[in-house]
């Protein structure tokens, strides 16, 4: 019982990571950013490199990841969303799946990952395969460090969006562009800061799980559906909804699989479920504002 | 407002799976260009992945087919032809391989169809194959479903998932196991392995057998596993279509601290050097049953083995030998075919008898299947990242080792 729940809790955590950069994108912009996973999967990519060139810790390499996620998600913002954003709300959600093939595609390119799978060597890696024993838990090493590591960052996250101007920038410009514009706010600077920010977000959760999962091109599409599901689960654009309904659907996964019988076959429809009772019952999401 | 955003993201939800489901990557390797009938080549179809996740085992076809029809080639082809193959790319998605069969079959030049890789799309190229009455020669697809009926035009060359494990089956009739766990992967593939295979030896031994299903690409495999733990079975059986998967399971196995005396894959994803290199050590001792890989000892095979590595840079596998052969046969049936034509060929395919280097090939109707070879089937086992034939005893390089438990 308090193993299925750590399992749970501790992929809940990736997930939450991963959709809190979704949230935190469309809640400023009300852009849904469909190539979000694939920030994942070049997060998990700069960790292999760094890993299999230098040697570095993936967990040391998130201090490379960020930045490079940050400048590829603020330059595609200010270079191509950002146009597309003048027309209607469906040419920037066809804008961002066109990049997320792009970008998929791009990396199955021998020059990059190319068309195999990529992982961890596993001799020189402290993380290979290592399991850390809590009490009679048996909980992964790397996502139990990674848990820890979204915890510090949801936290500085917080203080960012309420201590700095920046982020007091972010937020008057969520709530409403047209009067942060008129206050003296760059509105289209911040939304690219906004939206290199959640690709950086994707990319820590690739730097985790590279870790312990393979890389490979087309790995994106794997998380950017649960990334969806709860995003709207929590609410949309608010972040604790994103950091809860993360948790909530790891662990709704976790112990529909351990308790239901023959459960692990059907994995996704607990998520899925719990996403239609929360639409059905309450569809501004669990923290969502309502009308 | 609100409302717009929600339609919004319904669509992208939707088109997410889309995307999801169809991958977006429309790449074919080879044009039909050059289609005009040409005196000088006689065209194969070949059906693999060649984008997308699964890019690497169509990868490994590719380098297997291109070193065979090097070879053949070579020696002036066949009846003075060049052999030629025209690739369409499945993505390893069903919907997606069934579109790229029917575009190959549509050539008029194309008098036979290889590849398939999956099971999935390895039963929908049989389907098209079928109803458009072109010769299909399976060489890697396992679903037993592609050969089990009266096929007139779909014929195998390698065993089907029911058949990898029939050593086991009698390994396990010699020495029954207490207990047994099935850890099954939910596509076409564990349907079969389960269904044409495991399943009748379930049922008759009646050794107690609990059965867990998993998502093919799971991320988090360790609830799979913790359950598997809590019946404390003698025997852990896992089926994976490919190395990830087979990764994930004994990594799992290990972080839920599960400890039977064998892990037992059949074959896929358990039979590739891609297993013993993404799992590392924690593959030691894991035993798989599969197509045998054919005779080491062959020197027929040792040329094959060298000529490969040297061109590829790394060693073939499974995959690169039933290739291989497949080519092999193609180009044999097509030296038997009176009229070049579809139908002239299956019939010369039909008649097949020949030795490759994954063995004698015959389709035969036996049991329920049509036009199968008989292949043969093994145990074998990982040891410190190389995989030997532990069953039956007159193929055997080693003795089988039991699990010793995770440190």
């Amino acid at each position: 019982m308090l193993q299925t729940l750590a399992d749970g809790l501790l992929i809940g955590g990736i997930y939450a990571v991963i959709a809190l950069g979704l949230t935190l994108i469309f809640g400023v912009m009300r852009v849904i950013n469909m190539a979000h996973g694939e920030f994942v999967m070049i997060g998990m990519f700069v960790s292999y490199l760094l890993f299999s060139k230098l040697g570095v810790d993936p967990f040391v390499s998130i201090l490379i990841t960020v930045p490079a996620c940050f400048v590829i998600g603020f330059f595609l913002y200010r270079l191509f969303v950002e146009k597309a954003l003048r027309a209607s709300e469906e040419n920037t959600l066809l804008l961002t799946a066109g990049t997320s093939i792009f970008i998929a595609n791009l990396m199955a390119l021998p020059a990059f990952i190319g068309p195999k799978f990529l992982r961890l060597s596993s001799e020189n890696l402290y993380w290979a395969n290592k399991v850390w024993y809590v009490g009679g838990i048996s909980l992964n090493a790397a996502m139990a460090a990674g848990f820890l590591v979204t915890g510090v960052i949801i936290f500085v996250l917080h203080l960012l969006l309420m201590k700095t101007d920046t982020g007091f920038a972010i937020r008057a410009s969520a709530q409403d562009p047209t009067a942060a514009t008129i206050m003296g706010v760059n509105v289209p600077f911040i939304s690219g800061i906004t939206f290199g920010l959640g690709a950086a977000f994707a990319g820590v959760a690739g730097n985790i799980l590279s870790a312990n999962y393979p890389i490979y091109a087309a790995i994106g599409t794997l998380f950017v559906v649960k990334a969806f599901v709860i995003v709207v689960l929590g609410g949309m654009g608010s972040i604790p909804g994103a950091a809860v309904g993360g948790l909530i659907l790891g662990v709704t996964e976790s112990f529909g699989s351990a308790y239901v019988p023959h459960g692990t076959g059907f994995r996704d429809v607990f998520g899925l479920v719990i996403f239609l009772l929360v639409l059905l019952f309450r569809p501004q999401g669990l923290f969502g504002k309502g009308h | 407002m609100k409302k717009k955003l929600f339609t919004v993201i319904s669509i992208a939800a939707i088109s997410s799976l889309i995307v999801a489901g169809c991958g977006g990557k429309e790449v074919t390797s080879s044009s039909n260009s050059n289609a005009t009938v040409n005196g000088g080549t006689i065209k194969i179809g070949a059906v693999l992945p060649l984008t997308g996740g699964s890019a690497v085992f169509g990868e490994k076809f590719k380098q297997a087919y291109s070193l065979a029809l090097e070879e053949i080639n070579a020696k002036g082809g066949v009846k003075g032809k060049k052999l030629e193959i025209v690739y369409e790319d499945s993505q390893e998605k069903p919907a997606v391989g069934k579109t790229a069969a029917e575009k190959l079959v549509s050539n008029k030049d194309i008098l036979i169809l290889i590849g398939g890789r999956s099971s999935g799309v390895t039963l929908q190229e049989a389907a098209v194959a079928e109803e458009n009455k072109v010769p299909y020669l399976i060489e890697h697809g396992s679903s037993d479903l592609a050969t089990i009926g009266d096929k007139k035009y779909v014929f195998r060359l390698n065993p089907t998932s029911g058949m990898y494990t029939e050593t086991l089956r009698k390994m396990f009739k010699e020495n029954p196991p207490k207990s047994i766990a099935y850890v099954n992967v939910d596509n076409a593939f564990g349907e079969a392995a389960y269904q044409y295979g495991l399943k009748g030896y379930f049922e008759e031994s009646k050794v107690p057998v609990t059965i867990e299903k998993y998502k093919a690409g799971e991320l988090d495999l360790k609830p799979v596993m913790e359950k598997v733990k809590a019946q404390n079975p003698e025997v852990v059986i896992m089926t994976a279509g490919d190395d990830n998967d087979a990764t994930q399971l004994i990594k799992a196995a290990k972080e839920a601290n599960l400890s039977p005396k064998y892990f037992i894959g059949t074959g896929a994803g358990h039979s590739i050097i891609g297993f013993a290199k993404q799992a590392g050590a924690l593959s030691n001792t894991v035993l798989t049953a599969g197509p045998w890989h054919g005779n080491k000892k062959d020197p027929k095979w040792q040329e094959f083995n060298k000529k490969f590595t040297e061109k590829f840079a790394h060693e073939p596998g499974e995959h690169e030998v039933e290739g291989y052969a497949a080519i092999y046969v193609i180009a044999d049936t097509l030296s038997r075919t009176k009229n070049l034509d579809r139908e002239g060929v299956r019939e010369a395919l039909a008649q097949t008898d020949m030795d490759t280097i994954f063995g004698h090939i015959k389709f035969e109707k036996f049991g329920s299947y049509s036009n199968q070879n008989k292949a043969i089937t093994d145990v074998s086992q990982w040891i410190d990242g190389k995989l030997y034939t532990v069953y039956p005893t007159q193929y055997a390089e080693k003795q089988i080792v039991p699990f010793k438990g995770w440190k």
